[in-house]
This record gives structure tokens, C-alpha cells and sequence, in this order.
């Protein structure tokens, strides 16, 4: 598949990486992708039409443990290596646009340009 | 039964079509993928490990149980359970998801298909309706943020992330606000018969995710749908619903668009707003999750699992209205509370007449076992011993009014019903010459009522019989003095 | 030339025949890492104080008669990304720059276990990514001790540096692309990546979880097998760890190799390889033919795909298992984010080394919606056809003998600007871990300008033994493992 590398898929890429980019990384990047993309460019002669895609290095099945209550850590080791904390919980600036608790299923994706305050 | 709602497109050219998307909360002993303890309620961020504080070098380890469970869950419906599953990596960012992805399952869910019978009554009686499921599959639940109040900041509590969390998909097969609320309810009901879950809305352990469209009656075409998120009781589920047809219609109606989006219910105002737009910001980017080994169930295991399922809600009411005979209110009373349904089928091993019996535990056990807040099997009195008393009832050792006395009574011992009819004094009185001597001595103090009960006025009657009935003290067999009564005054 | 004969097999029995004590052995640890460290900067931390805490621990157990372990006394240095409860674990990276792991990886309770002591936590490319410990965001770059203007190769270029420079200690590396066969190529030493599965990967910061693997860096295939002997086994907190049986692997080096069938697959010698590296490996092929060992070529017709299927899966793995550093339950926080993207995005954006970022971005590529088809799961397929190919020559022959790298080591800088040039010495490793079957290199000879070259045997899965044992034998009737470099502090 012939893919042109611009600006904007980069630019996609690192806010889906969540990784803020510069103008210059942005021209590095580019270029680093076009190289790889030309690197992995042979894989597409290949015909695996008829290949199953090997998804595991495991080689067992139903590898499982007992419903059992284990020891959890202390919360002062819990957040001992947290950035910030107020001794009970993990601290993040406000999140907003996303109303309360968003479970599984629910993950609130955040604004692509960064500005969650517009949701 | 569920109280009926009305019907927002009742009277109007649309049909509203709604999909639920359920997740329920298995309560393991531990989380999904970790030995951590599974308990709502303890102090924030004590009940984690490296694996689910997503700690660098951590790896997860699933737990059987849950594996089990969800299938359990999938045979009860009658889902088709995957002879070869595997988990998924969902990836997004978020401070309840301490990995940055979220074990999930993709492509190969354990549970495909199924369906959920719902039974409800609306104004043309009660509806039965099979709802279709897409899947069920399972995943860990997240942490919960919390949002300072004084302060520009949330908080992150990472007790719940990592425990076992049903995703149950139905397919777009209800069309009313009731329809939807009856299925969340079933769905429930299902799970507290397979033991598997409390389905405690409050505490979260039920959240539920619903879908709408609206399209013109007739019309088989899926259209825009908006996705109503964070709804948290029964009630907000219906009302919710009931708010977004509303809203849709009025739109369809002056010919405009539903714009496609994701909305949040405020219940305080009944309304819904603008969560998010188009789903064009997800990229979930799910992969085969490389840590943990594919599941294989086999066939035998899967048997073995479908032999050991108690009987499910939908059979259970059949039997009861059936075999049982029981009026369709008590079966359904008694079918929508566990509990209360094993205490009955436990009273009617010792009585088995099952409506008399059905007729005391639906009322007067319910009664108390609501206005204390605790379940039937905790009022203390053995189903054994309320099933005696019913028969004293029926067999006439006891009135039915005075019967209420003897359960009080008979709570939090085990006394014998007949020792405790006894020691109150309440025995029925049935013996006829008593009874006679009682009514002779009423019709010769109240001449009044006596005349007009003459002149063909049937309300004396009472008044007679309630002055018998108060002589006694309550005692005396109310069948009995009514016949005595009529007999003296020849009516 | 220097000899190097002390082993770690020997410490135990010294300490149990009262030779030496424990914190002599590792005062004399000390004093050799202390002696090479500030010429080559192979360690990110030493623990002298718990290291000889542990050894006086440890002449006490033995001073009661208490029965020492299989590696009693024998120090131990741990690469940075694996978790140890003593110091830090940051894998080379300012994005965790100060984490303390509230738990011991399973490989160093193992250690712990028989009675080894870690000394010190050793130098890398962050993350695992890198094959010349250049990219070290914590210490910088690592100096290969035969040559100190040269890498040691990478990942684990601290500890092929240390190994190489020192005698007598056990060195923990990780492989996922080669980065424990690379750099022991490099440094002239004997570095075994073991199957997929062999030994628990809990407490390994993961890079690719399908690929990655624990493995060690010694003098010899015997001091090898015998740290195989105690990390190797199936681990509860590890799903993906075997539960087959580990062998004896020091009893199995001293079978006899005649007969055993070594195929040389000639995909592995295209005309990119070094002349001198092309020489002193077909020497080495004839050191097994005079050992009796049959050899005859093989081919591996996907091996070409090899490398870019390495890259993508990789990146894939490795973009979703980063996701978890992201400044909001441990690691680099950015000062002042305005909101949560920012926080994200910046903290990432200054933790992150320019290739660890690089890589995060094309496995987020290849998953992301519209490529997940034509770059994930095409590499998956291709993966499935270069399995297949060890599959099928594993019918005609026990092992595969080829070059570890197609170069020696190169100079500082030489590469470091062009990541698809340093992709390039990659090619001969990467099919090990796309395989999962274990590979081990050993030096087998200088080149004119006094630079290891090193041999790799490839063997089927779980048939580590027999890698193992060929080494053995290869290192029992030649001396190539026993040259010191110039920088040595081993006696």
C-alpha cells in the first residue's frame, strides 16, 4: 500500500502517541517514517493470503490462577512513586469535558488539538 | 410488576430503536488479573498491587473464576460460547487506566449471540419479548477519578481497576423506555440468580450505556443514533431514554438531522448534554494483548458448566404460574427477589399449598423483611415455621388477622405455631355453641340493627358479626359467627 | 593475553570448603567493577553496602552449617530494566528516572533464592531499544572494554562490558532483538538468549512482550547453563512462562556432540557480512566439524523478511506498553501542563529519548485504524512463515550455525545519527525472537584489528540444552573465551 507521509498523519500519530512534537521533530519524523515505510516495503510482496497470523509466542492455552486474595501494597507504597499525591489519591489536573467516571467503554478521548476545556 | 411509562412515540409516526450496552461487575474474591481483593468501599488506593497500578514490569495473570462466570453468564442466555477466546489490548489514555490500555477482548468475545426473555406489563396487559444480545465479553474495570471540589484538580482511586467487568451487548430490540428498563431489570435478575454479581447500581457494580435512533413506524432502516452515557439507576435509564426519543422526534419532526454523539444524562434536570461529537477521535488500536496465553473452552467443560445452572428467571415464573398454580402477581413478586423465592419454595416443602403460602411470603414477609432493610432468610423465622403457621391459618387454629401477631411473635425464636398461638390466648374459637351464646346475647342488646338487617339492610350484618367478633376478643372463627348470625336471624 | 578461569560454579564450593568468605567475594567484585567502571560506564548503580550486608548474611548462614544455594555468594548485577527492591530501576530512561519498584523481578528472587548477591544494576540503550548502549538517557554511553573508543553492542552493553572486563559475577541481560547475543558478540563473551517462555519475564519493563526474554552474559557456556539452571522455570506471575520441565543443564554439556546435526543456512551469509566476521565464523564451523559435529546447509527462505517484521511488531508491542509512562502514577511529570493532553504529551515529549519516541510513533502507526491490516497483521503472517522455517530445518538438523552480527563493533557515533543503519546489525538476531527459540553467542576469534567476532547457535524451542551443550563443547577444545581484553580487571 503506497502511503504518502505527510505532515498531518505525523502530526495524527504523535497525538495518538501522546507525545508533543516541535516543527523540527515534525521534519525529522517525516522523513524517518518515509524510510521505514520503504524498510517494511518488502513485506508487501509477500502473499500471505493463505497465512494464519502467528499473534502468541506463548505455546500453552488456559494459563490461569486460583480466585484467590493475595496481600496488596500499603497506599503509602502505592503512591510512593507517584509525580503527585495527597496521601490518598493520585493527583492530576482537572479533568474536563468528560463528566464523571468514565468506565470501561467509556473513555473520554480527549479533544485532538489538545484543548479538552472545548468538550 | 414494573410500573408502566408511557410511551413517547405513542400517538406519533416514529419508532424508537434502543440498544443497551451493559457492564456488570463480577464480585470474585480478587480482581481479574491480580490477587488484589475485589470490595467496594475500602479506603482510596489500598487495594492495589504492581500488576494494577500498572507498575513497569508487572504482568497479568487471569483468574479463573471470572473466565468461568462469564461463561455461566453466556449459557444462561443462551449465547454461543467460544471454543477459542483471547484478550485484547484497548488502547487510550486516561488517569483511572494506570497501563495506558485497558484488557479487553476484540474479535474473539467468550459469549456470541443469546438472547435476554423480558416480561412487563403495559396497558394492554403484559408483554412478553425476547431481546436479542450481539455479545458478552470480558474485561477489567478502570479506576475512578474523582473531581476535587475546591481545588483545579481530580483525584485517582485505583481500588477498582483490575476487577472483573461483564460487557453485555443486546442488540437494537427495544423500542420503548420500558422495554429497556425490563431488560436492564432481567439482565439483574439473571445475575443474581447465577450468583455472579450484586448488580448494585448505587455502588456501581450495573452501569449501563444505551443507544437511540428514531426512525418513522415501519421502517426497518437503522439511522443516526446518539449514545446517552453514565447512567447509573434504573430510573435514569427510562427517563433518559424517554428525554432523548423525545428530543429526537421533535427534530425528525421540523425535518432536521440527528447529528451523531455522545451524551451525558443529568438527572437532576432531566436532560441530556453534549459529551463528545463524532466517534472520530477513537483509535483503540486493539491488538492480541501478548502477555497473556488464548483460552480454549471445551466442549465438555462447557456442559459441565451448562448442567450445573440453576433455574433461570423466565423458567422459574412458567413453573410457578404453571405447576404452582400462583396468580401472575405473586409469581412475578416472587421471581424478581432471589431470596425470597428460595424461602418460599423452602416453606412449601413444609406446606404446600402454594398460593396460601405465596400470599404470606409476598406480603407479610416481604413487609418485614423491607422495613428492616434486610433480606427474607434474615427475619428470623425459618421457612418451616412460617409454613406451619400458614396451615393453622387455612386449617382455622388461628385467624388470618390475628395470625399477624403470631408471626411477630414467633421472630427471632423457634417456637412451635401452635406453643405461641397458645401463649398469646389466640386461639380460634370454631366451637359453635359458643359462638352461638355470644351472637344471642349481641342480637339482644342492639334490637336497632337487628330491625334493619330484617328490612334486608346487609350491612347490620357486619355490625353484628364485628360486635361478635369483639366480644371474643378476636378469638371467634368470623366464617362461623357469620353463619351463626343468619341462622339466628333467619336470612 | 590475560586468562580468565575463576567461574561463579567454583564460589560455592570455595566458600563451602571455607577458601574464601562471602564478603571477600564481593569486596573482590567490588574492587573489579570499581577498577573498570570509569573507562567503561557499565553500571548505573553499585550496592556496596547491601551487597556486602548480604554476604556477612550470608558467612553467618554458613558458620551454622546451613545449607548455601546453588549460587551461594556468587554477585550478580541486574540490567536496568529489570525490577529490584534495592536502589532504582529506570531502564536508561529520564521518563522514570528515580523509580523505586516495590518488588524483586521473579529471575532475582530466584538468584536470591540460591543464595546470590546483586552488586550493582547495569547500563543500557533505554527501553531495550538500541544495539550500542549509546542511547543511556541516565549514564550515557557504555565503552567496550577490547577497544574503549567502540560500543559494547546493546542492549545489554553494560553488562557485556562488565562480563567481559571482569570475572567471577553473573550478569542478568534482556533480548528482544538481540540485545544480549549482540553485545556479547562484541565484547567477546558468551551470552545466551534462552526459548520464549523459558524464564519469567515479571519484573522485565517490557519492550515487546512477544519477543522478549531474560537471559545471561558469562565467560562461558558453563557458567551459562549454570545460571540457566536457577532462573529457568515456569512462574505463576508469568502466563507466558513454560511449565515444561527444566533440564539439567550443567549434566547435559558434558554429552558428546558427535553426531549432532548443525545446519548453516545460507540466507545468513549474504555479502553484507564482514569478511574477517565471514572468516573467523567459517573457522569456527570447522572447530565443530573436527568435533565430530555433521554440518550441512539449510535454508531459511523468509530470513530476509525477517528484520522488517522484527521492526513493526516490535514498535507495536512496544507503542502499547510504553503507554503506561505517562506521568500521572509514577515517572517524569512536565511542570505545569495546562490540562491533561499536555500533561501527557509533555511529560512524554521530555522523558522520552528521541529513538524510544520514534519507535512509540511507528507502533502506533502500524495499530492505528487504516494500517493495523497492512503493517501489524501482514508482520504477524510473515512471523508465522519465518517460524515455519525453523520448523522445517529443525526436521533436518539440531542447531543452526551463523555469524551473531554481521559487523564487530563499530565506533562510538558511527551509527548513532542513522536508525536504519543500526537496524541493520540486527539481522541475524531477530529471528531468534521472532521464533522464540533460544540462541546463544560465543566468541570465536579476534579480527586483525583485535575485535571479537562472535558465533551464533540456534536451537529448537525448549532445546536450550543443546545450544548450550555445542558451546560447551566448541569452548572445551578452544580458547577464544578465555582472552581478556585490554581493559580487564579479572586478576
Amino acid at each position: 500500500m503506497a502511503i504518502e507521509v505527510t505532515d498531518d498523519l505525523v502530526c495524527h500519530i504523535a497525538r495518538l502517541s501522546r507525545i508533543a512534537i516541535s516543527q523540527d521533530d515534525l521534519k525529522e519524523l517525516v522523513s524517518h517514517f518515509e524510510r521505514i515505510l520503504a524498510f517494511v516495503g518488502e513485506l508487501q510482496s509477500l502473499d500471505t493470503r493463505d497465512v494464519e497470523p502467528s499473534m502468541f509466542s506463548v505455546e500453552s492455552t488456559n494459563v490461569d490462577r486460583e480466585d484467590i486474595v493475595c496481600a496488596s501494597l500499603g497506599r503509602t507504597e502505592s503512591l510512593a512513586n507517584a509525580p503527585e499525591s495527597n496521601g490518598t489519591f493520585f493527583v492530576v489536573p482537572r479533568i474536563v469535558g468528560g463528566g464523571s467516571e468514565a468506565g470501561p467503554g467509556a473513555p473520554v478521548q480527549m479533544e485532538e488539538d489538545g484543548a479538552e476545556g472545548a468538550a | 410488576m414494573t410500573k408502566s411509562k408511557s410511551d413517547p412515540t405513542d400517538g406519533t409516526p416514529f419508532e424508537a430503536v434502543i440498544g443497551l450496552e451493559a457492564h456488570v461487575q463480577l464480585k470474585t474474591r480478587s480482581k481479574m488479573f491480580c490477587g488484589c481483593e475485589n470490595r467496594f468501599g475500602a479506603e482510596p488506593n489500598t487495594l492495589v498491587c504492581p500488576v494494577c497500578l500498572g507498575h513497569p514490569g508487572s504482568l497479568p495473570v487471569v483468574n479463573r473464576q471470572a473466565m468461568e462466570w462469564a461463561a455461566r453468564v453466556g449459557l444462561a442466555c443462551g449465547c454461543e460460547i467460544a471454543r477459542f477466546t483471547k484478550f485484547d489490548r484497548k488502547n487510550y489514555y486516561y488517569p483511572d487506566l494506570p497501563k495506558g490500555y485497558q484488557i479487553s477482548q476484540y474479535d474473539l468475545p467468550i459469549c456470541n449471540g443469546g438472547e435476554v426473555e423480558v416480561h412487563f406489563a403495559n396497558d394492554s396487559g403484559v408483554v412478553r419479548r425476547k431481546i436479542g444480545l450481539v455479545r458478552i465479553h470480558l474485561e477489567e474495570d478502570a479506576g475512578k477519578n474523582i473531581h476535587a471540589e475546591a481545588r483545579p484538580e481530580s483525584w485517582v482511586d485505583l481500588n477498582r481497576a483490575g476487577v472483573p467487568l461483564l460487557e453485555i451487548v443486546s442488540k437494537p430490540d427495544m423500542h420503548t423506555p420500558e422495554e429497556a428498563g425490563a431488560y436492564l431489570r432481567m439482565l439483574r435478575l439473571i445475575m443474581l440468580y447465577l450468583g455472579v454479581s450484586d448488580c448494585n447500581m448505587e455502588e456501581g457494580t450495573l452501569r449501563c450505556d444505551v443507544n437511540i435512533s428514531v426512525r418513522p413506524r415501519g421502517s426497518t432502516h437503522l439511522e443516526t443514533r446518539t449514545e446517552i452515557k453514565n447512567l447509573n439507576s434504573f430510573t435514569h435509564v427510562e427517563n433518559a431514554l424517554q428525554h432523548e426519543i423525545t428530543r429526537q422526534m421533535k427534530i425528525k419532526a421540523r425535518g432536521e438531522k440527528i447529528v451523531q454523539q455522545t451524551l451525558l444524562f443529568d438527572p437532576e434536570k432531566g436532560e441530556t448534554r453534549v459529551m463528545r461529537g463524532k466517534e472520530e477521535a477513537h483509535d483503540y488500536r486493539y491488538f492480541p494483548e501478548p502477555d497473556l496465553a488464548p483460552w480454549i473452552f471445551s466442549e465438555e467443560w462447557i456442559e459441565s458448566l451448562r448442567k450445573s445452572l440453576p433455574e433461570m428467571p423466565a423458567v422459574r415464573l412458567q413453573r410457578f404460574q404453571g405447576a404452582l398454580g400462583l396468580s401472575p402477581y405473586h409469581a412475578d413478586v416472587l421471581v424478581r427477589d432471589v431470596v425470597m423465592a428460595e424461602f418460599f419454595e423452602e416453606a412449601l416443602e413444609t406446606y404446600d399449598k402454594a398460593q396460601s403460602v405465596a400470599n404470606w411470603v409476598t406480603n407479610v414477609v416481604r413487609e418485614e423483611s423491607n422495613a428492616r432493610g434486610i433480606s427474607a432468610k434474615e427475619i428470623g423465622i425459618s421457612p418451616a415455621r412460617l409454613a406451619g403457621l400458614v396451615r393453622a391459618i387455612d386449617e382455622g387454629k388461628v385467624s388470618n388477622q390475628k395470625a399477624r401477631d403470631v408471626f411477630k411473635a414467633m421472630l427471632g425464636n423457634t417456637r412451635a405455631v401452635a406453643e405461641v398461638i397458645g401463649e398469646l390466648g389466640l386461639e380460634q374459637i370454631s366451637d359453635d355453641s359458643f359462638i352461638r351464646n355470644a351472637v344471642k346475647e349481641v342480637i339482644g342488646k342492639h334490637p336497632g340493627p337487628v330491625e334493619d338487617v330484617k328490612k334486608g339492610k346487609e350491612n347490620s350484618i357486619n355490625f353484628l358479626v364485628g360486635q361478635v367478633m369483639r366480644q371474643s376478643k378476636g378469638k371467634a372463627n368470623p366464617g362461623i359467627v357469620l353463619k351463626l348470625v343468619k341462622e339466628e336471624l333467619g336470612v | 593475553m590475560t586468562t580468565r578461569e575463576a567461574s561463579i560454579i567454583e564460589i560455592r564450593d570455595s566458600l563451602l570448603a571455607g577458601r574464601t568468605k562471602a564478603v571477600e567475594v564481593i569486596h573482590e567484585a567490588l574492587r573489579q567493577i570499581r577498577a573498570v567502571d570509569p573507562q567503561l560506564r557499565a553500571t548505573s548503580q553499585i550496592f556496596q553496602e547491601e551487597a556486602l550486608a548480604r554476604a556477612e548474611e550470608l558467612d553467618m548462614k554458613l558458620k551454622k552449617g546451613e545449607e548455601p544455594g546453588l549460587l551461594a555468594g556468587v554477585p550478580f548485577t541486574v540490567k536496568d530494566n529489570i525490577c529490584t527492591r534495592t536502589g532504582t530501576t529506570t531502564a536508561a530512561s529520564k521518563i522514570i528516572p528515580t523509580f523505586r519498584a516495590p518488588y524483586d523481578a521473579t529471575v532475582v528472587l530466584k538468584l536470591l533464592a540460591a543464595g546470590a548477591i546483586p552488586i550493582a544494576k547495569t547500563n543500557m540503550d533505554e527501553f531495550g531499544m538500541g544495539s550500542s548502549t549509546e542511547n543511556s538517557a541516565t549514564v550515557g554511553p557504555t565503552r567496550n572494554p577490547w577497544r574503549t573508543t567502540h560500543v559494547p553492542g546493546g542492549s545489554s552493553g553494560g553488562a557485556a562490558a562488565l562480563a567481559a572486563a571482569t570475572r567471577g559475577m553473573l550478569h542478568l541481560g534482556s533480548d528482544t532483538g538481540g540485545s544480549i547475543r549482540q553485545p556479547a558478540s562484541y565484547c567477546g563473551v558468551t551470552g545466551i538468549k534462552p526459548s520464549y517462555g523459558r524464564v519469567s519475564r515479571y519484573g522485565l519493563l517490557a519492550f515487546a512482550s512477544s519477543l522478549d526474554q531474560i537471559g545471561v552474559l558469562q565467560s562461558s557456556a558453563r557458567e551459562c547453563a549454570a545460571a540457566l539452571s536457577v532462573i529457568a522455570g515456569r512462574d505463576p506471575m508469568d502466563s507466558t512462562s513454560a511449565s515444561r520441565a527444566v533440564p539439567h543443564y550443567l549434566g547435559e554439556l558434558e554429552r558428546d556432540v558427535r553426531g549432532l546435526r548443525l545446519g548453516i543456512p545460507t540466507e545468513y551469509f549474504p555479502d553484507a557480512i564482514d569478511a574477517e566476521v565471514r572468516a573467523r565464523v567459517q573457522e569456527g564451523i570447522d572447530v565443530f566439524r573436527r568435533l565430530g559435529v555433521e554440518t550441512r546447509e539449510v535454508s531459511l527462505p523468509h530470513t530476509r523478511y525477517a528484520n522488517p517484521t522484527y521492526v513493526l511488531i516490535s514498535a507495536a508491542e512496544a507503542s502499547s506498553n510504553l503507554a503506561r509512562y505517562d506521568g500521572v502514577h509514577y515517572g517524569h511529570r512536565a511542570r505545569n501542563p495546562q490540562g491533561l493532553v499536555e500533561l501527557y504529551a509533555r511529560s512524554r515529549a521530555e522523558g522520552f529519548g528521541a529513538e524510544v519516541k520514534r519507535r512509540i510513533m511507528v507502533g502506533t502507526f502500524v495499530l492505528s485504524a487504516g494500517y493495523h491490516e497492512a503493517f501489524y497483521n501482514k508482520a504477524c503472517k510473515v512471523r508465522k512463515l519465518i517460524r515455519q522455517d525453523f520448523e522445517s530445518a529443525f526436521k533436518e538438523v539440531d542447531a543452526i550455525v551463523c555469524p551473531t552480527s554481521p559487523v564487530t563493533a563499530f565506533p562510538i557515533g558511527a551509527k548513532i545519527d542513522d536508525p536504519l543503519k543500526l537496524y541493520a546489525v540486527d539481522i541475524l538476531t531477530v529471528p531468534a525472537n521472532l521464533a522464540t527459540v533460544p540462541g546463544i553467542s560465543f566468541p570465536c576469534g579476534l579480527t586483525s584489528e583485535k575485535l571479537p567476532v562472535g558465533l551464533q547457535i540456534y536451537g529448537r524451542p525448549f532445546e536450550d540444552h543443546t545450544v548450550l551443550r555445542l558451546a560447551h563443547a566448541f569452548q572445551m577444545t578452544t580458547k577464544f573465551h578465555l582472552a581478556a581484553p585490554p581493559v580487564y580487571a579479572g586478576s
